[in-house]
């Protein structure tokens, strides 16, 4: 009887072909996609989805093409910063079209897809296994990541943006999926907590051979809308040595909140203030970075 | 996983695949190309779903489904059913007016406050975007 290795091909499903096929239409879809860029921190609560939201909005306003990925599933803000919260989104022959947000910048988000806002994300499980188990959640989420890549009619882009949810492992799961990153942005605070668990991220990407381009230092004080003065929020001297490039610090401003709350970009609302300054230089550090 | 006819000792083909069941089961039949001999491999719900997660179908993959967030749609326990729209809803046109005064707003809004009201005008069935239909959308929207 002939043993499994003898045997050539499936049957007919061809799955190897299919897993092909779905690599190559990812590829192409990226194709047309000058730099694809990754905002991460081990941290959660740093502020990655507001430097996105801020990155993504101020390289539009340059007359960049820009699109932003949602990618934290769980935990989706980054459509309600871009302003397109609750937002359809249109199905075509090619895929699903992305919303438009602020500055035109192109979004896809799990928010989308969500009844209300208190749902949260549950996926239909296999009978023998718990709704969340970490080993299903993780399937699901990465399969659901590669169709958002993968399905959405991007066009040609700059830039695409993917906000990351946070933690270190969440990073290399969707780093397998892409055939190409042009860059890594970290996200931490000055306090020593997050610190100390961004530099653990950092020390995983370097190990990947993760392209990092810097870190930004986010709520680097805190600007008094009434005198202007910048007053520090956590104790210390700020981000210590990471062994990167410091791209930017952000001073924070209550009105940034405001205005990703109401999905208005803080930064081309607010130009003449010290955090949209900061955003301006972070974005201009980025672009060398890139150059 | 591969089938084999142990008479024959020849690898069996796929020959029908269709969709899961209610139950989430699905069913694929296998014959013999020697002695036609058939045989159905049956999944649970899990097997089904697990085989699916990874993008791929036993029996291989419908033209269709490509480009359609297949796996978020089917996978998500609870999805908001008008998430999607179709692209049969026809483009709503803007006239004169009320291009003019959606110029009007500040570029980097711009983008999003023109989705806003077509998603409005489709939603509500309505071919033209006219200013009246922009005062009706900022009313229902919440605009201010």
């Amino acid at each position: 009887m002939k043993t499994y290795h003898e045997i050539t091909g499936d049957g007919g499903s061809d799955i190897l072909g299919q897993v092909r096929a779905l690599k190559e239409r990812l590829e192409a879809r990226l194709s047309r996609i000058e730099n694809v860029i990754a905002v991460m921190s081990g941290k959660g609560g740093v502020g990655k989805s507001t430097i996105t939201a801020s990155l993504a909005t101020l390289l539009a306003d340059r007359g960049y093409t820009v699109g932003a990925v949602d990618a934290d599933l769980n935990g989706p803000a980054l459509a309600r910063m871009l302003g397109v919260h609750g937002r359809q989104v249109r199905l075509t022959a090619d895929g699903v079209a992305p919303a438009i947000g602020a500055a035109g910048v192109r979004v896809i988000s799990m928010d989308f897809f969500l009844p209300d806002e208190a749902t949260p994300v549950a996926w239909n499980h296999p009978g023998g296994l718990a709704a969340d188990t970490t080993v299903w959640r993780g399937t699901m989420e990465a399969t659901v990541l590669r169709e958002f890549l993968m399905d959405t009619t991007w066009g040609e882009l700059d830039f695409l943006f993917l906000d990351l949810p946070p933690g270190s492992d969440r990073f290399a799961a969707v780093a397998g999926l892409l055939p190409r990153l042009a860059g890594v942005i970290v996200v931490t605070v000055p306090s020593l907590v997050s610190q100390a668990v961004v530099k653990k991220a950092i020390t995983a990407a370097q190990e990947r051979g993760d392209p990092l381009l810097g870190v930004v230092e986010n709520m680097a004080g805190y600007v008094c809308p009434v005198c202007g003065t910048v007053s520090p929020l956590f104790p210390g001297d700020g981000v210590q040595e990471m062994g990167l490039p410091l791209l930017g610090r952000i001073p924070f401003d209550p009105r940034l909140a405001e205005g990703a709350d109401v999905g208005l970009p803080f930064a081309l609302t607010h130009p003449d203030t010290p955090a949209a300054q900061a955003l301006a230089e972070l974005t201009t550090a980025v672009e060398g970075a890139l150059s | 996983m591969k089938f084999l006819c142990v008479p024959c000792d020849e690898p069996m083909q796929v020959v029908e695949s269709g969709s899961p069941d209610e139950t989430g089961s699905l069913r694929v039949l296998f014959r013999c190309p020697r002695c036609d001999h058939t045989t159905a491999m049956l999944t649970n719900a899990g097997e089904t779903q697990l085989v699916r997660s990874l993008g791929v179908r036993i029996g291989g993959k419908p033209v269709d489904s490509a480009g359609r967030l297949e796996n978020l749609r089917a996978g998500l326990t609870r999805i908001r059913t008008d998430a999607l729209q179709t692209e049969e809803e026809a483009e709503p046109v803007w006239t004169p007016a009320a291009l003019q005064r959606l110029n009007a707003t500040p570029s980097f809004v711009r983008p999003m406050i023109r989705q806003a009201y077509t998603d409005y005008a489709r939603q509500h069935g309505l071919r033209e975007i006219t200013p009246e239909v922009m005062d009706a959308a900022r009313q229902a929207l919440g605009m201010g």
